[in-house]
């Protein structure tokens, strides 16, 4: 008996004691500096984007088009194109053997798509609280242990890797906002109107994270270094959900 | 007997840790709500909001640890008292600044809070999510247990990125090619 009442003195006590030398271990030394064989062009892009952001879109073209399409508006068409990802999450949850997640996509795709008119509601979420996937394939090649490789920054479109960009062309076979001559759901007519309608869905979710990269672009020193360390840790979390 | 005893002891044992993360739970929702009638209230300026920000949080985290993380063991060690004194006073204001920040953007969002969950000796993480009008973010925040027996937060995961770890990786590599002097003075102004 006296054993336990020790055996669970000692374990409680070593459970509070004081050990405030073990933060270091939590976080990454800084020492060496990642891979990236293409700093010096993606420190360029990342300038030339965070130019356009600061000095075009978002004192003009975010403004005008605040004022024709307030937040409501322009949410409702973020969750329309949304709404339109299905077969990308839906696929890439089956791939990484999330059956359950797999399934409340299918849930979500059907309410949104006809209760949720078109998707441009999400009544999934605010009515019977399944909540959305973000899925992709550069998510599923981590799942499996593929790692990101050197960093990618592309103009307009921001920062990247290797696995994630590579990733992305193939959740271009099926999403239906890219145009694919084969396929028998398409939301354009041809490649075209396919490109204008990925400009305006990627406008349109720019201006409403632009008063969010304002305020996170803040945090930066070095404004490219900054971005990559963000999107590498934001997609470690995305893998390890 | 022995085996009441034991049962009477065990319990005694999860409550003390399972009421440490309720308490911890019900104080970081209990703040929340105060921030957010301070974002909602319109009677008062920017800057008084801030004040009012600052005077909340400030109890709840460990912003010299916080620093002291960002500049990494060794480079902290390295460092004279006047030099730590100075980099306290300019980094604690910068984070601050931060925080209060990021709390204006999300004036209208609601944060949902997990039960906190002990991790490890003396560490805790409370899982948050903030609901915005398309999307589910995830904000965890990291608690360790103070020698007053206080829980303070260290570090802040806002969507998977760690403001300490991001703050390290960038404060070395600015420490690289600057000396002290020149990065505090760069710390101290809106650098970009």
């Amino acid at each position: 008996m006296r054993i336990i009442f020790f055996f669970l003195i000692v374990v409680n006590i070593s459970l509070f004691a004081a050990d405030a030398d073990d933060f270091n271990d939590e976080f990454v030394e800084a020492k060496h500096e990642p891979f990236d064989p293409l700093s010096g062009y993606n420190r360029v892009v990342t300038n030339f984007n965070d130019y356009v952001f600061m000095h075009i879109l978002d004192p003009y073209l975010f403004k005008g088009y605040e004022y024709v399409a307030p937040e409501v508006v322009r949410s409702s068409i973020k969750s329309f194109f949304d709404n339109l990802k299905f077969p990308i999450t839906f696929v890439n949850n089956l791939l990484q053997l999330k059956f359950q997640r797999a399934w409340i996509d299918v849930e979500r795709f059907g309410v949104n798509s006809t209760v949720g008119l078109f998707g441009f509601f999400d009544p999934a979420t605010t009515w019977l609280g399944l909540s959305k996937s973000n899925e992709d394939f550069g998510q599923t090649l981590g799942y499996y242990g593929v790692g990101g490789g050197f960093p990618i920054a592309l103009p307009f479109l921001g920062q990247y890797n290797l696995r994630d960009l590579a990733g992305g062309f193939i959740d271009m076979a099926a999403d239906p906002v890219y145009y694919q001559d084969y396929r028998q759901y398409n939301l354009s007519d041809n490649m075209y109107e396919s490109w204008g309608i990925i400009a305006y869905k990627n406008f349109n979710e720019a201006s409403l994270r632009a008063n969010e990269y304002k305020e996170f672009r803040k945090d930066a020193l070095d404004l490219y270094p900054f971005i990559r360390d963000a999107y590498e840790q934001n997609r470690r979390m995305l893998i390890k959900e | 007997m022995k085996s009441f005893i034991f049962i009477f002891i065990f319990g005694l044992f999860f409550s003390l840790h399972a009421g440490v993360e309720e308490s911890v739970t019900t104080m970081m929702i209990n703040n929340s709500q105060k921030v957010t009638t301070i974002l909602k209230d319109k009677g008062i300026s920017k800057t008084r909001q801030d004040v009012e920000l600052i005077k909340l949080v400030d109890p709840l985290f460990d912003f010299n640890l916080m620093g002291t993380l960002c500049l990494g063991k060794a480079t902290y060690a390295a460092l004279s008292e006047d030099q730590k004194t100075k980099f306290h006073t300019v980094f604690n204001k910068k984070i601050k600044n931060s925080y209060t920040g990021k709390l204006h953007l999300y004036t209208d969002e609601k944060l949902e809070f997990e039960k906190a969950k002990i991790v490890k000796d003396k560490r805790m993480m409370l899982q948050s999510y903030l609901i915005t009008k398309t999307e589910k973010k995830s904000v965890v925040y990291k608690f360790y247990e103070a020698d007053n027996k206080k829980w303070l937060i260290y570090d802040v995961d806002i969507f998977g990125v760690s403001i300490v770890q991001t703050y390290r990786n960038q404060f070395a590599a600015a420490l690289k090619t600057k000396s002290f002097e020149q990065f505090l003075l760069e710390l101290n102004t809106d650098a970009i």
